[in-house]
């Protein structure tokens, strides 16, 4: 393998070996806690514009098996390990992470200090630049400083025009501001008849398909950089059809009624914080990825109320209206990877348009 | 804590065994220790000697050393009057113990309450019958057993679990044989056989799972129904060899994330449907080919695989399981404040990688039958932290066989590949080094895998520690390699073999090039947040952690695995060393690797590296940390010669006995005694016994005091205090005798790490202690005479155990290096006492006199 670099914006560098495509990207240094799921991780189009450092040292030990894409073409922009494990020789897979982030063209690297490299973005407390290069040298940090990425992540990611996944239940409408394919699975296992939807797809587009219910997928990015367009939709389509909103889509929801969003000074990639259920005191887990949240103070109360808090950092993780049959969480509760105990919460969104049918 | 929970009655663990060591010791002492700092009084029952927590008036409030029984125990609620009793500490023989109790009525009648698991849960996990039924009840997936009565429901069944099943008779007469049908045909002779050797006319057929992924889960839950997951175990052998055998690593190393969260689910939800408040261990067995997966055990107390997550993930268990106990929940629970985040609420993420590697007793009893199978053989392990699965693996096994050479492939070499092949399907002991030799000689991972049935992955790892190993051996004092092998966990010592040169040329060869170790704390978080735990390990990167301090400390060198030879007594001896070091004010340091140890705690030691211990592992170690002293057991003695050149201030910790051979035959005793180095105070004498089978050498039984004649005592008591006044240094002495016609002196010595552990429980005091103190010239006059003047109205015995039924073993000596562990009574005069310690019926002993 050859010698490959990370470099942040700090102005430090980390030496370690290349693997993957001998791609030079750049993108926004997040670390993810989870302990298992890289293929699902890398492939969450979250982590568009993202370098993602895995705390968990040993990577790729199961290699990539057909049936844990979240997306089809990963729009992560690098991958730092610890201690890569190129098997490809696995009981459910043929395919090794080297070969399947060359055939992505996405760099990566392993053999960093991935501990120091989490622990000075702790201590800096906000998300950095970063780049992944074949030399450190005073041009790459200039690159580095220079490039100004993309504030387009979701109509990069975002389909062109809508597609469907045909079921024999349900109707639903899922809006794509980059969709983890969890969201479709969960609603396959519950028979949905879905179209998704390209992001800027207006209520009209919506309700013309007199749908059951509307999904809002997870995105990456910031929602704020959000044609307002989008508000408009959501706050027209909820008076009309229940809608249920993860992610990005649970930060436009919130939006869309009046509540403000901001960034987290650090951003939350992992599975492992306790998340209370309001109503019952009850401890939840599920898998997060978030640089943004909604504010809990800004929530009005007349028409919004929190579902869900996460204890460690106390942002909201969900919210639900009062006066129509739309609710959201700011964690992913498909899973994939990371807990199912939030599940149920597709077959609340199930049960909530039944009723509405009857 | 509500009044309930006001007064705990806790049962030990007993002698340690093959199943359990030092963890439950550990346990009991970390949990009385935070419920009676939090105004709990603690009850706590045991007869082992080396148990630390029994007597421990740091930790238990009231101690009863007596024989694990109904009738004791019952004696003891009735004298104490506890309001609760946590009857999970002690592991599954306390389970079996509290359901007796449970039957006698005494709970209700004095209203005690159980805590941790309720009396139904109590009665499944006693009856598998019972706990499988629920678990069906609950679907979660269980392995499937059913009896039939004919070939074709047989075959029937099959349709459902596939092939191999295992066939046996259901309730035989005679004899029983046991099958395993691989098809039809198999299953037809089978199933004949079976149904011909039953009384009813019945063979059970069931599902098998040899050859299957053994994973191990480890949840908490409090009163309220919270739920966590502290960690995920994964074995590296399949089953069919007991988990307790199997080398295993934190976090899985091969599991997808959706059969992790599957595994996850049934774990959380077997433990909410038992009703466990605190810790609950459950043991799944994955079916490799299709992701199916079994529950095959639930274990709800601290075990060697809950002592193994909690030390890996540096989550504080045994604390926040005291204040589940206390009745508190998971969300009420703050960490110590070197958390930032101080709730007990999130899911340790770990990021580094943890390996337990079993300890075999086959070097000491090489005559058991080393095939490894569904009885565990092992007596300990150790773990190794590392930043990958090859270093974490390497420093478990450099922990693991300090004492040879960790990988002493000459045996192995010299096998024929028949040899190799038989010793890969019919595993024995240490079996990793056996697969290095299969890969030197060219057999493929599938191959391996097919026979082994280890995962591929472990093959892939072990093939790049063996490129390793030869890279190391054709390159001496090339650099990079050198830096290869360090950051995946080699030790000076093993690249010196391999280089045909001595450690301190590596070392020297390391240092001139400034490649050296950094220290990481282990921190549940992964670096989330600033979360102190104090436990670190070394790796090979560019930041470290371990910020040493200038306060006055001192280094405590763990005994490592258990092992056979008294290892109880000598984690007893680091454990109290600690705690009296802490108690002068030291900052103390511990390096050790046994996950189990009680040492191995953070209430013990302020500062603990989990490393293994080589010269090279220690000596950086005592740069960097600079300590007034380090404490070393005197049994290291290649380290101790090793560390001789590097001028370090060395102390040491007693051995177990090593009697030199006896001038004449007759009963023996000792006489102890401190000596400060002028003056001698007696302790009093012990009269030895001698066990049935046991051959000459360290006494395995004894007494204490001796009851002998007034003219014999004061004749041993004055040679005795001669021989120990003409010692050199301040500590604790004996001077051993055999009476003949009269009394022969034999030799004199320090007091071994047994009897030490021993006559403290026997003389209701810390020897360990006293010994420190004598050396470091603290101890006061007033101790002294408090304890010289002891006549204890009671006489102590203490005998040693064996592994021998255990491991099938017949005919063999009892002696000391055979030690597994012990059991010590009180009683009135020499017959009672011998009673009472024998209440099983397991012990013979003599005293000698016939000889």
């Amino acid at each position: 393998m050859t010698k490959r670099y990370l470099i942040l914006e700090d102005g430090s560098a980390y030496e370690g070996e290349g693997f993957g495509a001998p791609a030079v990207t750049t993108g926004e240094l997040v670390f993810n806690t989870s302990m298992t799921g890289y293929q699902e991780i890398i492939t969450d189009q979250v982590y568009h514009n993202q370098i993602v450092i895995f705390t968990q040292p040993n990577i790729g030990s199961s290699g990539i098996n057909q049936a844990n894409y979240e997306s089809i073409l990963p729009t992560i922009k690098g991958v730092i390990v610890r201690e890569l494990a190129n098997v490809s020789t696995n009981r459910i897979s043929r395919l090794s992470l080297d070969q399947y982030l060359k055939q992505m063209n996405i760099p990566g690297i392993t053999g960093i200090d991935t501990r120091s490299v989490v622990r000075k973005l702790r201590k800096v407390g906000k998300t950095m630049k970063a780049s992944i290069v074949p030399v450190a040298d005073e041009h790459a940090f200039d690159q580095l400083n220079a490039t100004v990425l993309t504030n387009q992540q979701v109509a990069q990611v975002s389909t062109p025009k809508p597609y469907p996944n045909p079921g024999t239940g349900l109707s639903v409408v899922v809006i794509d501001f980059g969709l983890k394919h969890g969201i479709l699975r969960e609603l396959g296992r519950r028979n949905c008849n879905v179209t998704v939807l390209p992001y800027n797809a207006s209520a009209e587009d919506v309700l013309r398909l007199d749908p059951d219910g509307v999904i809002l997928s997870t995105g990456p990015g910031n929602p704020h950089d959000l044609n307002d367009s989008v508000l408009e939709m959501i706050q027209l389509v909820q008076t009309e059809i229940p809608l249920f909103a993860i992610g990005l889509g649970h930060e436009l929801f919130a939006m869309a009624n009046q509540a403000e969003v901001s960034k987290l000074p650090a951003e939350h990639h992992g599975m492992n914080h306790p998340i209370k259920e309001v109503i019952t005191d009850h401890i939840i887990y599920a898998s997060q990825g978030q640089g943004f949240a909604v504010d809990r103070q800004s929530v009005d109360r007349n028409k919004l109320f929190v579902t869900y808090i996460d204890l460690v950092n106390d942002t909201v993780q969900g919210l639900r209206h009062r006066s129509f049959p739309a609710f959201s969480v700011q964690f992913f509760p498909d899973g994939a990877p990371g807990p199912d105990e939030t599940n149920g919460l597709f077959d609340e969104f199930i049960e909530s348009m039944q009723q509405r049918e009857v | 804590m509500n009044s309930k929970n006001s007064k705990i009655l806790i049962l030990g663990g007993g002698a340690d065994e093959i199943n359990h060591e030092t963890e439950i010791d550990s346990a009991i002492f970390q949990i009385t220790t935070n419920l009676k700092s939090a105004g709990v009084e603690t009850i706590l029952m045991d007869n082992n000697p080396f148990s630390f927590s029994l007597g421990n008036s740091n930790a238990v409030d009231h101690s009863c050393i007596l024989p694990l029984t109904i009738k004791n125990l019952i004696y003891v609620i009735k004298k104490y009057h506890p309001t609760a009793i946590l009857p999970n500490l002690g592991g599954i023989n306390s389970l079996r113990l509290i359901e007796e109790l449970m039957e006698t009525g005494i709970l209700r009648e004095m209203n005690i309450s159980l805590l941790g698991v309720p009396e139904a849960t109590i009665r499944q996990l006693n009856n598998p019958v019972l706990l499988n039924q629920t678990l069906k009840q609950m679907q979660a997936p269980t392995i499937t057993a059913q009896s039939v009565n004919s070939f074709e429901a047989a075959v029937e069944l099959t349709r459902s679990t596939g092939f191999p099943v295992i066939v046996k008779p259901v309730a035989p007469q005679g004899s029983l044989t046991r099958r395993t049908c691989h098809d039809t045909n198999e299953l037809a002779d089978a199933i004949n056989i079976a149904l011909g050797q039953s009384r009813v006319g019945q063979a059970m057929v069931q599902q098998s799972i040899a050859g299957y992924k053994e994973i191990e889960v480890v949840v908490l839950r409090d009163r309220l129904g919270t739920m966590l997951q502290v960690a995920g175990v994964e074995d590296f052998d399949p089953i069919g060899i007991h988990a307790g055998d199997s080398i295993a690593f934190t976090p899985t190393q091969t599991l997808l994330d959706r059969e992790y969260q599957r595994i996850r689910d049934v774990a959380l939800s077997v433990t909410r449907k038992l009703r466990i408040v605190g810790i609950n261990h459950v043991q799944f067995a994955l079916n490799p080919s299709n992701g199916n997966f079994y529950v095959i055990k639930n274990s709800p107390y601290f075990d060697r695989i809950t002592s193994f997550a909690a030390k890996a993930t540096g989550y504080p268990l045994a604390l926040v399981c005291a204040n589940l106990f206390m009745g508190k929940v998971l969300s009420e629970i703050k960490l110590p404040d070197n958390f930032t985040y101080q709730s007990a609420l999130i899911e340790p993420s770990m990021d580094h990688i943890a390996a337990r590697v079993p300890i075999w007793p086959f070097d000491v009893l090489p005559d058991s039958n080393q095939r490894l199978g569904t009885q565990m053989r092992s007596t300990g392990s150790t773990m190794g932290i590392g930043r990958s699965t090859e270093e974490a693996l390497i420093k478990a096994l450099r922990a693991a066989h300090f004492h040879t050479d960790a990988f002493n492939i000459a045996e192995n070499e010299q096998l024929s590949d028949d040899q190799i092949v038989q010793r890969l399907i019919h595993p024995r002991a240490n079996r990793i080094i056996l697969l290095l030799e299969a890969l030197k000689r060219g057999y493929s991972t599938n191959e391996l895998a097919e026979l082994t049935k280890i995962d591929p992955y472990y093959f892939y790892k072990l093939k790049k520690l063996h490129r390793l190993q030869s890279d190391v051996a054709d390159n001496p004092g090339d650099l990079v390699i050198l830096k290869k092998a360090k950051y995946y966990g080699y030790s000076d010592w093993m690249i010196s073999q391999l280089w045909n040169q001595e450690e301190i040329d590596v070392t020297n060869l390391r240092s001139e090039n400034n490649i050296f170790p950094v220290y990481k704390e282990i921190d549940p978080s992964a670096g989330e947040f600033e979360q102190h735990t104090g436990i670190f390990y070394s790796t090979f990167e560019s930041e470290t952690e371990s910020q040493p301090s200038n306060a006055k400390k001192a280094i405590v060198v763990g005994a490592g695995g258990f092992r056979l030879g008294n290892a109880g007594a000598a984690d007893y001896y680091t454990a109290a060393t600690l705690q009296e070091l802490k108690r002068q004010g030291y900052e103390t340091i511990l390096i050790n690797n046994n996950p189990s140890a009680v040492s191995m705690n953070c209430i013990l030691a302020d500062k603990i590296y989990s490393e293994p211990i080589e010269t090279s592992d220690l000596v950086f170690l005592a740069k960097i940390e600079n300590p007034d002293v380090i404490y070393v057991p005197r049994v290291r003695q290649r380290l101790i010669q090793e560390l001789d050149q590097y001028h370090l201030p060395l102390k040491f910790l007693p051995q177990s006995g090593k009697l030199s051979p006896h001038l004449s035959n007759g009963p023996e005793f000792s006489f102890t005694a401190l000596f400060d180095g002028e003056n001698v105070w007696p302790l009093g004498i012990t009269s030895y016994l001698i066990q049935s089978q046991s051959g000459f050498g360290e006494p395995t039984a004894m007494v204490f005091p001796a009851n002998m004649e007034e003219s014999d005592q004061s004749e041993i008591e004055m040679q005795g205090t001669e021989h120990i006044s003409g010692q050199n240094q301040a500590g604790i002495y004996q001077t051993l005798f055999v009476k003949t016609n009269r009394i022969h002196v034999e030799q004199t010595r320090v007091v071994p790490l047994t009897e030490i552990a021993f006559l403290s429980k026997a003389l209701n005091t810390d020897l360990v202690k006293i010994a420190i103190n004598l050396a470091d010239n603290t101890l006061d006059e007033q101790t002294v005479s408090q304890l010289t003047g002891l006549h204890p109205d009671q006489t102590a015995a203490f005998a040693a155990t064996f592994p021998f039924k255990a491991l099938h073993l017949f005919g063999e000596t009892s002696q000391s290096t055979n030690v597994l562990g012990a059991e010590m009574a009180f009683g009135n005069g020499l017959t009672d006492t011998l009673k009472r310690l024998n209440v099983k019926g397991a012990f013979q002993f003599h005293d000698g006199s016939f000889m």
